[in-house]
């Protein structure tokens, strides 16, 4: 796997095939440094939610309650977090639930808090809700921590056969194949694997033309 | 026909058209829940309600009703929340290469997690998964 979105999506695909045909809800999100002023707690748990209702045969009355009442008395004014945290509780005690949060990481300071204590708040009362996540290994400890659960942990480096894998359809998707021989190609499939096993995909979209360019233009 | 002008009409407060409402709000849940890929979702409400706006004069009162509660069901979606993840999924989607990182569904870990390997005890509910520090997140965008 090559980066974590990658991974995350790669689950949330997986897990909706295997939901298919049963009463089992999946929720993905992904997080994101760049739009970290609109991804608060409250809106992504409300994105989760969305999705949940979206996903469901009839709105659930305790949701529908909430926003008649919400339409009422305030205006139409969007759920406060915990509004939030309480119809998810309600509606993941009913139905088995798997939530994908990728990067969580990329969520900063006060908001990761609340989110990792909104989720404390679902588990405690849907014990069998499933949570993914992806994010770097210094936060292993604060989600631990958070949701005063054990966490079981997996390194998502890419392994050989990725990067193999990845080189060849990023080849075969080349613009400029005029630029490339069987040789280089060769050189690519074998060198880049071996140098950079720890590296991400992402860093070698840099690489093969920075490559191609040391071998072929200077 | 505006929005006023189907919340004027007095078969939208008939019993009667509670009920199509019903009918029609279970209609279009099923149908969004069959769509399955959620990628789908959000826009099914809007191409629904579009789709049926343009047969308004061979069904006028049909139409208003599936407006409405299409209406009413996106109304309560964007309630819920301005963001929409389901966008970026697809977009994540349609750049990853096939086969790549598979072996992460086969690993123990995931398959317990999921429930996959026996049903999952306490503990196990929460899977974290990590990469090395600075992968890929500058370099993607």
């Amino acid at each position: 796997m090559l980066t974590s979105r990658d991974d995350s999506s790669l689950v949330v695909d997986r897990l909706y095939e295997q939901a298919e045909g049963q009463n089992i809800a999946v929720l993905g999100f992904y997080f994101d440094f760049a739009a970290k002023e609109e991804q608060s707690a409250r809106c992504t748990l409300g994105a989760l939610l969305k999705q949940m209702v979206s996903g469901m045969e009839r709105i659930p009355r305790e949701i529908s309650r909430t926003f008649e009442e919400h339409k009422k008395t305030m205006g139409g004014r969007r759920p406060q977090l915990a509004a939030i945290v309480k119809m998810l509780q309600a509606i993941t005690s009913s139905q088995p639930t798997f939530m994908c949060i990728d990067a969580l990481d990329e969520c900063v300071g006060e908001q990761r808090i609340r989110l990792l204590n909104s989720l404390k708040q679902i588990l405690e009362k849907s014990p069998g809700t499933r949570i993914f996540v992806t994010g770097r290994s210094h936060i292993h400890a604060e989600i631990e921590q958070r949701l005063a659960v054990r966490v079981k942990s997996l390194s998502i480096s890419p392994r050989k056969g990725d990067i193999v894998t990845y080189l060849r359809s990023r080849l075969s998707d080349d613009e400029t194949p005029e630029v490339m021989d069987e040789n280089l190609k060769a050189d690519i499939l074998q060198k880049i694997p071996e140098k950079i096993s720890e590296m991400c995909v992402g860093a070698m979209r840099l690489i093969i033309p920075s490559e191609l360019s040391a071998n072929r233009y200077i | 026909m505006s929005r006023s002008a189907v919340l004027a009409d007095p078969l939208f407060s008939s019993p009667l058209a509670r009920i199509l409402i019903t009918d029609h709000t279970q209609q279009l849940l099923s149908l969004n829940r069959a769509s399955k890929k959620y990628r789908e979702m959000s826009h099914y409400t809007i191409n629904n309600s579009t789709g049926c706006l343009n047969t308004t004069n061979s069904h006028n009162k049909k139409v208003v009703i599936n407006y409405t509660v299409a209406d009413d069901l996106s109304q309560l979606l964007t309630w819920l929340s301005p963001l929409d993840p389901s966008l970026r999924h697809c977009e994540i989607q349609e750049r990853r290469v096939n086969h790549v990182g598979e072996w992460l569904l086969g690993t123990p870990e995931f398959r317990r997690w999921c429930g996959l390997d026996g049903e999952g005890e306490g503990g196990e509910g929460v899977l974290f998964c990590y990469g090395n520090p600075g992968v890929g997140k500058t370099f993607v965008r």
